[in-house]
């Protein structure tokens, strides 16, 4: 198939950057942030890339099974304080340290925690996935606000009985990530650990995207009724898009807890998730490949907006790069509703029609 | 679920609600008198939730659009009054209010329909996915010059009553021990004659019907000469004007700032909701509804908790009761 | 043979004080063509949606092959094999005309998320299959060279002929067509004549809602008149002409 083709090459170019810009980084003096006069810095491309993880999960959701989840934040949150929690307090909560010390427990969590938030999600989303219309939005909205408040106020616990979250100041001294006594740290090393798992994701995306699944999706996507007369169990598919959109989400957000080394609760909040919701519209949903384009087009404007917003207002604080991110933002939904990647490819698609000489009538 | 269980099962939670919190109340000894108070502050902040659902639902039921920058209407009500308010004028207190609280309006009102033109109608055969981004990105711009304009500091309004009267306190009453404060009745007020307006509006008024039409069937409604162009750019401009009232009475009561928008917006969402996204007297019996219970649960837990029990009742309603949610344009094909 | 495979057991809906479908009785036998025709809105879609589960039965009851359907999803239906068309066609406008029919072979087909992420050697032969079959289809109904073309592109008449083409492809027993020749010129309902014909000649029972009455006249073993969702005659063509009631309902009162 045509896409075939394209998506490996898609692949091959995505890995050859990622290579690219760690060996960038490592063998050369100034680093990677010299490429871009240190507007965007090589932190930043490590969260680019824990961000695609989560975004390409999120545009499987809304891209081919059309439905929005306004929460995804917390599911991030949930993988990142299932291994938070099981990790830097694991001495609260009485793990034996040959356990807690062990460097395959993180590991072990990572796919723990997966497997916890997709059964959560499973049940949330069955009943309300059987319903018509956009109510999984709704209740991912309500479900997002709600995990965000929990891992403020410590699941209501008073911390002096049992500090889970740390509330307010939330987590500290998570560990690095090991493989025996091999540590994925500094950033340099875990930079790439960060994108195996994009591009992985990426990869097993795709294949359901260009395959049977793919096609059920693509059909409720265009009319649940007829892809229901068909045969297609629509409920069925787009609980499970649903529960395995939470999976890539909470892997991400272990990989973060590792990265980041601390958490804290405005992470994973309403803000949070409507900001993944943008990366997904921005890049495009109908691809894939419009995730790891939209999450860096948003990180390329926040980046460049604060550099730069400060050479055109003279004293501005972080409110004029807001005002200007959300004017790009509706600039953006207004003339590429389909996303920045597909007015990208409309436009080279139209130039090259132009170039191309005319056909013979 | 059969069919029994599904209807007996929101009576069941909501019994089982109340018994739980009576009985988390019995253990910090509330009486009556605590209840009472927690139910009324509910009702006050239930009211406003319902201004804010009605805004939505006026949005909703014209174009289909959930907007997401209702909250920011409330604000800019709110901020502008403040603002004026706080100026030196060589007028009286009282006529400066009055000259505050219509500007306010007036401008607010103006913002919406500017939001409309510029954002909503060129965009408006986009996806509903798309035009829900738009009023995000909206409300963002929207907060970020309120910010930019007023700072990060909370402003004052006094109370209404305090112009009326000497002294410039807030006048308290107090029946049965419970504390209302008078600028509750002005809430109160306003919401009823807002809500009333509104009612006599879309049904007795050809305007409000040819809205209601468009609604219903948007082509039809072309044919009989009414145009839907216009009338979203009409319930954007209702809508924001629901919006500044709300801000506007609220004020006193709340010290308005920059970000209070984005609360009030998710959890007039979620009494529109509750109530029913189609229908207005619902959306108001939502509000209050709201109100009441997460400020009953708050008073008898945890008041950090207080925003997590907007979103529990939300997901509950989801989950069992969505026909409370009777929104006809889910139901997107005709077969 | 003589166990109709589909019968309609004083069918009933209601939506709130309309009647749309009231009590209608029917069989339809395997191997049949059997037409339901009557003015507009004598409930012909309304019974559809009732078959395939899209509406949930008043009264009454349905029976497919000699068991009840009724209360099942339109999944479910599909899944015993019944499938359907639509009056103002429902193709799936994201993908290529290809896709459409291979989607369609989706209930006879069982790669799931796993197989499809990780390529397994089963799903990888399942679609080779599948595309197979679909090109075969498409061959039948006469759209082979229209393979990659997006589903949008095609104009009018092949549009349908595309919908037929998916409804088929997850081999139903009965095909249930809305109206598949409002729009189509004489060449175009003469092709639609004989592709049914063929298909009938696959095994398969067709069910036939239709305004124009030539290709009802040349088609249908039996017909079935609503007005105003009442049954008021089922019967072979010739005697359904000249029945008086259809008569009057078509052209009002005899004069």
């Amino acid at each position: 198939m045509k896409s075939n083709r394209r998506d490996i090459v898609g692949i091959i170019l995505l890995s050859a950057l990622v290579l690219f810009i760690g060996l960038y980084e490592t063998r050369t003096e100034a680093g990677f942030s010299s490429l871009t006069n240190g507007i965007i810095t090589f932190d930043t491309i490590v969260r680019v890339g824990l961000l695609t993880t989560v975004v390409v999960g999120l545009n499987l959701l809304m891209g081919f099974a059309g439905q929005i989840s306004l929460g995804q934040a917390s599911f991030y949150g949930l993988g990142a304080y299932f291994t938070g929690i099981l990790t830097a307090r694991a001495s609260t909560i009485g793990l034996p340290p040959f356990i807690a010390d062990g460097w395959w427990w993180p590991w072990l969590l990572m796919l723990g925690g997966m497997i916890v938030t997709g059964i959560f999600a499973y049940f949330v989303g069955r009943p309300i996935l059987r319903l018509k219309g956009h109510y999984l939005g709704l209740a991912t909205l309500g479900l997002g606000v709600v995990i965000a408040i929990l891992f403020r106020e410590n699941f209501g616990i008073s911390p002096t009985t049992l500090s889970l979250t740390g509330g307010g100041d939330g987590i500290a001294g998570v560990p690095r990530l090991r493989i025996g006594s091999f540590e994925l740290w500094p950033v340099a090393r875990y930079y790439y650990l960060v994108w195996i798992v994009a591009i992985l994701g990426i990869i097993l995306a795709l294949n359901i995207v260009n395959s049977r699944v793919g096609r059920a999706l693509r059909a409720l996507n265009a009319s649940d009724i007829a892809a229901e007369t068909i045969g297609i169990d629509t409920s069925h598919y787009k609980t499970w898009v649903f529960v395995i959109s939470t999976m890539y989400a909470s892997l991400a957000g272990s990989l973060y807890a590792h990265f980041q080394s601390a958490l804290s609760p405005p992470t994973f909040d309403f803000v949070a998730s409507l900001e993944l919701v943008v990366m997904a519209a921005v890049g495009g949903m109908a691809s894939i490949w419009g995730a790891p384009f939209g999450v860096a087009v948003i990180f390329s404007i926040r980046e460049l907006l604060r550099a730069r917003m400060h050479l055109l207002l003279d004293g501005s604080t972080g409110a004029y790069e807001v005002v200007a991110f959300g004017l790009i933002l509706v600039l953006i939904m207004i003339f590429t509703p389909d996303g920045v990647l597909k007015g990208f490819t409309n436009l080279i698609a139209k130039l090259s029609a132009k170039l191309r000489p005319r056909a013979q009538l | 679920m059969s069919a029994i269980a599904r209807k007996l099962t929101p009576f069941i939670i909501f019994i089982a609600l109340i018994v739980v919190i009576i009985f988390l109340g019995n253990r910090r000894d509330f009486g009556p008198q605590q209840y009472g108070q927690f139910i009324l502050d509910g009702i006050r902040g239930g009211t406003i939730y319902a201004l804010v659902a009605l805004g939505l639902v006026v949005i909703h039921n014209v174009t289909g659009i959930v907007n997401f920058a209702q909250g920011a209407f409330v604000m800019l009500g709110a901020m502008i009054t403040a603002d004026v308010y706080s100026r030196e004028w060589p007028i009286g207190d009282t006529p400066k209010m009055i000259v505050a609280i219509l500007i306010a309006v007036v401008v607010t009102t103006i913002i919406g329909i500017l939001f409309e033109r510029l954002a909503i109608y060129p965009a408006r055969n986009a996806s509903p996915l798309t035009l829900i981004i738009i009023t995000v990105g909206a409300y963002i711009v929207l907060q970020g010059l309120a910010l930019i304009y007023w700072g990060s500091g909370a402003q004052r309004l006094p109370a209404f009553s305090t112009l009326f009267s000497e002294n410039a306190r807030d006048t308290i009453y107090r029946p049965l021990g419970i504390v209302i404060k008078e600028q509750s009745f002005w809430i109160w007020g306003t919401a009823a004659i807002a809500m009333g307006s509104l009612a006599w509006f879309f049904n007795r008024t050809i305007l409000g019907k040819a809205l209601r039409a468009c609604a219903i069937n948007p082509k039809a409604a072309r044919l009989m000469g009414i145009s839907p162009n216009r009338m979203s750019m009409l319930s954007f401009a209702l809508a924001a004007l629901i919006g500044a009232i709300a801000g506007v009475v609220l004020a006193p009561a709340t010290s308005p700032i920059y970000d209070m928008g984005l609360r009030l917006g998710l959890k007039g969402f979620v009494a529109a909701i509750i109530g029913g996204f189609v229908s207005a007297p619902a959306a108001v019996i939502g509000g209050i509804f709201l109100g009441i219970i997460e400020n009953l649960a708050a008073g008898v837990t945890n008041s950090g908790l207080k925003d997590i029990f907007a979103f529990i009742i939300l997901i509950l309603v989801l989950l069992y009761r969505p026909q409370g949610i009777l929104n006809n344009s889910d139901v997107t094909e005709k077969v | 043979m003589s166990t109709p495979i589909l019968e309609l057991d004083t069918l009933t809906r209601t939506f709130g004080g309309l009647i749309a479908v009231n009590q209608v009785s029917s069989n339809i036998m395997p191997d049949q063509i059997k037409a339901i025709i009557g003015p507009n809105g004598a409930g012909k879609t309304t019974i559809y949606n009732l078959i395939t589960g899209i509406y949930t039965v008043s009264s009454g009851d349905i029976r497919f092959m000699g068991q009840s359907i009724q209360g099942l999803t339109p999944h479910e239906i599909a899944e015993r094999g019944i499938t359907r068309t639509f009056q103002n066609i429902k193709l799936f406008d994201n993908m290529s005309v290809l896709e459409n029919v291979m989607v369609g072979q989706h209930v006879r087909t069982k790669a799931g998320f796993l197989a499809a992420a990780f390529r397994t050697k089963a799903a990888r032969a399942e679609e080779q299959l599948i595309q197979k079959t679909a090109i075969d289809l498409l061959d039948f109904v006469g759209l082979s060279s229209y393979v990659d073309s997006p589903a949008t592109d095609l104009p009018f008449g092949l549009q349908r002929k595309l919908e037929i083409a998916r409804a088929l492809a997850s081999q139903p027993k009965l095909l249930l067509l809305d109206e598949p020749a409002a729009g189509l010129n004489n060449t175009e309902s003469q092709e639609l004549i004989a592709l049914i014909k063929q298909i009938r000649e696959r095994g398969v029972t067709v069910l036939l809602v239709e305004h124009d009455m030539h290709v009802v006249m040349g088609l249908a073993d039996e017909i079935l008149v609503l007005d105003y969702g009442t049954a008021i005659a089922d019967a072979a063509p010739t005697i359904v002409q000249n029945d008086k009631r259809v008569i009057a309902a078509y052209l009002g009162e005899e004069e």
